[in-house]
């Protein structure tokens, strides 16, 4: 039972991680190798909230979604006025600064140890179920929240927006609107919805360290993207479903644990490959098929 | 004072003239082809770790090592353009998925390598002469082949043909010129620019699966800064981010070096985003 409600917990996770991955790579056409940094500052802040500051679980969490956004949006403004692959290497260095930061300011984050004894929320009194039962339906609400905001903007206006600058980025441009503006506020929502999960992720593991939050983590959250699909919610539900499930099956396996990860990352890569040209030439081949 | 100027000069020189060959393998590559070659990095690591491959464990000697590692790096990136980009690129595909590919190929070589070798650094062999020549090599290779790439470039035939294509891709198989083949010489050249420098620097520093990504990072920030479309703005720019280093790691240690690209990048992209040198590329 234990295992079920480990398995739905991280499940819930990837499903917030990937679908706000989702939004910034497959609706703002924005490869984004940050993910991970993002999940990681949230994190943090849920964890430093709880233990410096004595607050409790609701807070921190608000607070981590609040400065996630910050963050987005200060990383967004210059890198969002170039083009896609300066994108990508902002987000990368931005990968590598997050981690480098967790590392290096040991004073605030614990350094390469980590960050112990982060406290459970309580679970309240009328409640009969365990602290990860609580820990799950709280994984449950979040979910929904974040699935129904993700749904509701996207059917908004900010949605349609959004759907027009990728269809004709000079046209969205000519018709007085702001593409840098539309991106930067898509980066910020994708990073506060991360937060959400990072928040979980905290409380959850009761310990942070800086190398559940490195590029493997970015990847992992990318591949999840691409397996599911770039545009449907519920595209996102089945990329977290495969990531999620795919590293159990092979721990049951028996894969010896010192392979066992950069074995899944092989893997992964090969998956972003194949997808990548499985979709490029099928596409070439119904193009070819409608020009006939 | 006078230790801070050497010592800043000398490092900084290295460093600088390090991230130049890098980004200019990387730049020839970016500014004809316009891919995001992202696997590039992996690359790298992979010329380091066979040049400590064939010089520490099978020892034989840093020249034929080097020359190893360069000939599989330049194997491997000519293998990354004909089997993906090129066919990738044939099929019409778009700019993302190019990148998603190449990010791929990527993580796939990195975590390969960490399989076989491990993920724990790798350390030069005891330096048969001083350490002093490790880096002297260093440095006189690496101004070799930064001069003999913007001689190339900026002087000769095949630098022109690379502008052509740069500027117009379509335009030049119309005169004759066979893009394919010219593009498939500057992977070849790109990878043994990587090879060279990974092997040189692991000579000196040692090399992990994740340096190559590092050192992409410098290179694409130094291709950036310097100015966009230009090859001579790789050399530029991984100069001004070699002393730039060299200064924070004086006052401030090595902790912080990648931090510092980081600021640099973001200040050129909200100051100056066509580069130091700053001309603004055709087909943007």
């Amino acid at each position: 039972m234990e295992y079920v409600i480990h398995i739905g917990i991280v499940l819930g996770l990837y499903m917030i991680l990937v679908a706000s991955a989702q939004l910034v790579i497959g609706h703002a056409r924005l490869i984004s190798l940050g993910q991970g940094a993002f999940f990681g500052t949230g994190a943090y802040v849920t964890a430093l909230c709880m233990l410096n500051l004595g607050w409790s679980f609701f807070p921190a969490l608000l607070t981590a979604v609040v400065l996630n956004a910050v963050i987005g949006l200060l990383l967004a403004l210059p890198a969002v006025r170039l083009k896609g692959d300066y994108f990508v290497l902002t987000t990368l260095g931005f990968q590598f600064i997050i981690f480098q930061l967790t590392v290096n300011l040991d004073r605030l984050t614990g350094g390469p140890a980590g960050l112990g004894g982060i406290p459970s929320p309580s679970t309240p009194q009328f409640l009969p179920i365990s602290q990860s039962g609580y820990l799950f339906v709280v994984t449950l609400i979040l979910v929904i929240i974040a699935f129904t905001a993700l749904f509701l903007l996207q059917k908004s206006r900010f949605g349609r927006n959004l759907k027009a600058l990728c269809d004709h980025e000079l046209l969205y441009e000519i018709s007085g609107r702001s593409p840098i503006k539309l991106r930067a506020q898509v980066i910020a929502v994708s990073a506060a919805t991360t937060a959400l999960a990072s928040a979980v992720y905290a409380v959850y593991m009761s310990y942070l360290a800086p190398g559940a939050f490195n590029l493997d983590q970015s990847i992992f959250i990318l591949t999840g993207v691409m397996l599911g699909g770039l545009s449907r919610l519920r595209q996102a539900v089945v990329g977290a479903l495969v990531i999620v499930l795919f590293p159990e099956l092979m721990r049951a396996m028996g894969l010896p644990a010192t392979y066992g990860p950069s074995m899944n990352q092989v893997f992964f890569g090969l998956v972003l490959l194949v997808l990548v040209s499985f979709t490029v030439v099928k596409r070439f081949q119904s193009n070819e098929r409608r020009n006939q | 004072m006078t230790e801070f100027i050497t010592q800043v000069l000398t490092n900084g020189l290295i460093t600088g003239s390090s991230i130049a060959v890098v980004a200019l393998g990387f730049s020839i590559v970016y500014h004809t082809t316009r891919i995001f070659h992202i696997a590039y990095a992996a690359i790298y690591s992979l010329g380091g770790y066979l040049c400590w491959y064939f010089d520490v464990q099978l020892g034989l000697g840093i020249i034929a090592s080097l020359g190893f590692a360069s000939f599989f790096s330049a194997a491997s990136s000519l293998l990354i353009w004909l089997f993906l980009y090129k066919p990738l690129t044939r099929y019409g595909a778009a700019e993302n998925e190019l990148m998603v590919a190449s990010v791929g190929i990527m993580i796939m070589i990195i975590y390969l390598i960490s399989l076989v070798f491990g993920t724990d650094p790798k350390l030069p062999g005891p330096p048969s002469d001083q350490l002093l020549s490790a880096r002297s090599m260093q440095i006189t290779i690496n101004g070799l082949l930064i001069i003999l790439m913007l001689v190339i470039t900026n002087l000769s035939d095949f630098g022109l043909k690379m502008r052509a294509l740069r500027d117009n891709p379509r335009l030049i198989e119309r005169m004759g010129i066979n893009s394919a083949a010219l593009t498939t010489l500057l992977f070849i050249a790109s990878g043994v620019l990587a090879g060279m420098e990974a092997s040189l620097s692991t000579n000196d520093l040692g090399i992990s699966p994740f340096t190559g990504i590092h050192v992409f990072i410098n290179a694409f920030i130094a291709v950036i800064a310097g100015g966009s479309g230009r090859v001579s703005g790789a050399v530029i720019g991984g100069f001004v981010l070699g002393i730039l280093q060299a200064i924070v790691v004086f006052f401030a240690g090595s902790a912080w070096i990648l931090s510092v690209s980081f600021i640099l990048l973001i200040a050129i992209m909200l100051f100056k985003p066509d580069g130091i040198t700053g001309i603004t590329n055709r087909n943007d």
